[in-house]
């Protein structure tokens, strides 16, 4: 300790340690009074306000961050919890310049946390995100609101302030039952707020934490939200948040709609994307959210979003959840849902159905509106059919042909696709020549024309290299097989057929384009499981054709020709546009 | 993505992650050990020992959240300090002055073994707010000695101005002193913090 040597000043830091020595004291017994220490040495007000206000953080911080300390240990050791909450409440009046009432005797009565500019400050309700909100009295109008403010300290600069302010507008436009009404905006000293209107009651989060809800509680307070939505959407505004905790239920058992924290005005293109950063919960959002489509992020992402929240008050979790938020994220993307219905026995058929169309990937595949999907829930509660079990298998069927994988992986592949398959159709027509032209060695001069396709794809394969080699992963080394094996399986067909010719008969390759044909139709019906649905259909085509080119033998190289390159000139379209897409 | 670079580092890359749980690590010991043992046991060799196992026990960690690290180190420090107060109990010099300390040290292991009952009981799967813990660690350890002590003391260990004054050998408005000054110090390090 610096031993000043000047007596006045040795003196005045000697009174300032005792006085705080005194208010240390007082706090250990749990009975601190700052406003007596400030009053009892006006002349070190500001030091002690200082103090005080280090004192006060240091207190909080050391409450919220334990450090391995158990509940026995700290019930013992520590100083009564309510006496840190007041000591802190009348700190913070400090801390936001406000009058400081002296202390009551009697500690029960337990006070308001102080005011704030036309507020009383009751107690916290929540805490989260980027605001504390406070249950509050306003008092000139004499009514309970609830506060949603910025914390103290935490202000992080011109982004926090501009996505609060934002959230504020955009709700402030909409007056529906469901939506919970924001009374004011503004800022008091430098904190930022804005004031709502005060609901009684449990957010979904916390019913949900006591288990999965009632099929048709859950079925009707998301219909409520659905209508909520609808009506902010037709004002052009997204949520883009929609959770559990955002939903409350009042004490009349309305499901009541806030936080619009991310919401965006679809109109104005107004978004607030922090670079590098996803916005959302994870667990909550729809894929199209997370890829950040421009143009794709609309009222879908909020059909999506109730669709997760009706999936988890039915079964009591989100419908993905990964080890951690990246992980969660993937499983977003990439994977299919469980139904609710194999979660959670109880619930209704109907019910899954609606969930699991909101959870669709596609946004289009997904109810077209709030409205849409509340209609939906009406008629499941009214024991009316509801529109998504109409056509069960032609979905089913619609469904598969639609699907498809590992697009990014072969959207590459456009290019080789068209070459290949110019190839093949080269080929087939010099082999339909060959039989028409009736060189001097037919067979001589087949085999040169099938190894002149092979050559000619190694050929292409090897221009093209960059594009496909390394294979980036399973998907790509599974078709570089089946395309090998395909390829050696034709030929081998032709090797066969040719032993298989009766003695004394001219070699006809014609007749292995039928077998062929089958070859081809496998191939494809494989491709259809992996990648794109409607390549089962061009394997159908191709059993027909295996059965057309037997009956109609001398045209056979054309057919065949003609439908290999058809296929891969829809494929390598098809992968064009993705690519496009991307 | 720390915590991913973090789990498949190579050694050299361990010791250095593990650095940044060191000042946590110490501070939970100054919080958890009383400071009447602090002539037995060493908060520092205590930490080292922490470190060392938690290195050769690296890969057996499953987990990969920064919060779950900290719950997980912190087993292993409070195992270590276990271990190291039953080593003290059973190493008696002079009889007449160790009777004091044995009860402290029973007192000690009790608090520490209901601790780790506790927390198997129901594993803490993450610490919660690891990274403001840490943060708060790396503040409060730049911090002057005897002033750490006292923060320490009065903050987390909840001591009267008084007990800390008689351990650390100092006037009780010299302990406040330094309490005001410690505070003033961390001012602009735990800004950032809640």
């Amino acid at each position: 300790m610096d031993q000043s040597n000047d007596p006045p000043r040795a003196e005045t830091e000697r009174r300032f340690e005792n006085a705080i020595a005194g208010y240390l004291d007082d706090v250990s017994a749990g009975t601190p009074d700052p406003g007596k220490l400030l009053a009892a040495h006006p002349d070190l007000a500001d030091d002690l306000r200082d103090f005080l206000q280090d004192h006060q953080r240091l207190m909080r911080i050391a409450d919220l961050l334990q450090v391995g300390v158990s509940a026995d240990e700290q019930a013992e050791n520590s100083t009564p919890h309510d006496s840190i909450r007041d000591e802190t409440a009348r700190l913070e009046n400090i801390a936001l310049g406000a009058p400081v009432p002296l202390q009551n005797s009697d500690q029960s009565s337990s006070p308001s946390l102080g005011r704030f500019g036309d507020y009383d400050l009751l107690h916290e309700i929540a805490r989260g995100g980027m605001g504390v909100v406070y249950k509050a009295h306003q008092v000139s109008l004499n009514r309970t609101v609830a506060i949603k403010m910025i914390l103290r300290g935490t202000l992080a600069g011109g982004e926090d302030i501009e996505r609060f302010t934002l959230e504020a507008k955009a709700v402030a436009k909409l007056s529906h039952p469901q939506i919970v009404v924001i009374h004011d905006v503004g800022q008091c000293d430098d904190q930022y707020f804005y004031s709502m209107e005060y609901v009684e009651g449990r957010s979904l989060a916390e019913m949900i934490r006591s288990g999965p809800v009632n099929s048709r509680k859950a079925a009707e307070y998301v219909e409520q939200v659905a209508r909520a939505i609808e009506f902010a959407h037709q004002n052009n505004i997204v949520h883009r948040d929609i959770k559990p905790s955002n939903v409350l239920v009042d004490a009349s058992g309305r499901a009541r709609v806030t936080d619009f924290g991310l919401a965006k005005h679809v109109d104005r293109g107004e978004e607030l994307t922090l670079t590098g950063q996803i916005i959302g919960t994870p667990a909550y959002m729809a894929p199209e959210q997370i890829t950040n489509r421009r143009g794709e992020i609309g009222p879908a992402c909020d059909v999506y979003g109730m669709g997760a929240l009706l999936y988890e008050l039915l079964t009591g979790r989100t419908p993905f959840k990964g080890r951690d938020q990246f992980n969660t994220l993937l499983q977003v993307l990439d994977c299919e849902p469980q139904s609710p219905r194999e979660v959670n026995h109880d619930v209704p058929r109907e019910l899954a159905a609606i969930c699991l169309k909101c959870l669709e990937k596609d946004p289009r595949r997904r109810y077209t509106s709030a409205a849409d999907l509340a209609d939906d829930l009406n008629r499941f509660l009214s024991g009316d059919p509801i529109s998504v079990h109409g056509h069960k298998i032609v979905d089913r069927v619609v469904r598969t042909l639609g699907r498809s994988q590992y697009d990014r992986e072969f959207h590459t592949w456009s290019r080789i696709f068209l070459y290949v398959g110019g190839i093949s159709l080269a080929t087939h027509i010099l082999v339909f020549l060959n039989h028409k032209l009736q060189p001097p060695h037919p067979l001589g001069q087949l085999i040169v024309v099938r190894i002149g396709e092979l050559i000619a794809m190694g050929a292409v394969l090897w221009w093209l290299r960059s594009e496909w080699y390394p294979p980036r992963g399973a998907p790509t080394r599974q078709l570089l097989s089946l395309w090998l094996g395909y390829l050696a399986g034709s030929t081998t067909l032709i090797l066969v057929t040719y032993l298989q010719t009766p003695a004394g008969q001219s070699f006809d390759d014609f007749l292995a384009y039928p077998p062929m044909a089958v070859l081809a139709s496998l191939l494809f019906m494989m491709l259809g499981s992996s990648y794109w649905g409607y390549c089962y259909v061009i394997g159908s085509i191709f059993l027909a054709i295996a059965i057309l080119t037997s009956l109609w033998l001398a045209a056979a190289p054309l057919i065949f020709g003609a439908a290999w390159a058809t296929s891969l000139l829809i494929l390598s379209v098809r992968l064009g546009c993705l690519a496009e897409n991307q | 993505m720390k915590d991913a670079e973090v789990i498949s580092a190579k050694p050299p890359e361990i010791q250095a992650d593990l650095e940044r749980f060191r000042n946590y690590l110490r501070f939970m010991a100054d919080v958890k050990l009383d400071r009447r043992l602090r002539r037995r046991i060493d908060a520092s060799d205590i930490v080292q020992e922490t470190l060392l196992r938690a290195y050769v026990a690296w890969d057996t960690f499953r987990g990969d959240a920064s919060a779950q690290r900290v719950a997980w180190l912190q087993q292993i420090l409070m195992r270590t300090i276990l271990h190291a107060l039953r080593d003290a109990r059973c190493a008696k010099r002079d009889i007449a002055r160790e009777q004091h300390l044995d009860q402290i040290l029973d007192q000690s292991s009790h608090n520490i073994e209901q601790w780790l009952a506790a927390d198997e009981q129901s594993p803490s799967q993450a610490v919660e707010r690891a990274e403001e813990l840490l943060q708060v660690a790396d503040a409060v350890y730049q911090l002057p000695e005897a002033e750490r002590e006292a923060v320490i003391g009065f903050y987390w260990q909840r001591e009267s101005l008084a007990d800390i004054s008689t351990e650390l050998g100092r006037s009780v408005p010299a302990v406040a002193g330094l309490v005001h000054r410690g505070l003033r110090r961390l001012r602009g390090n735990l800004a950032a913090v809640d």
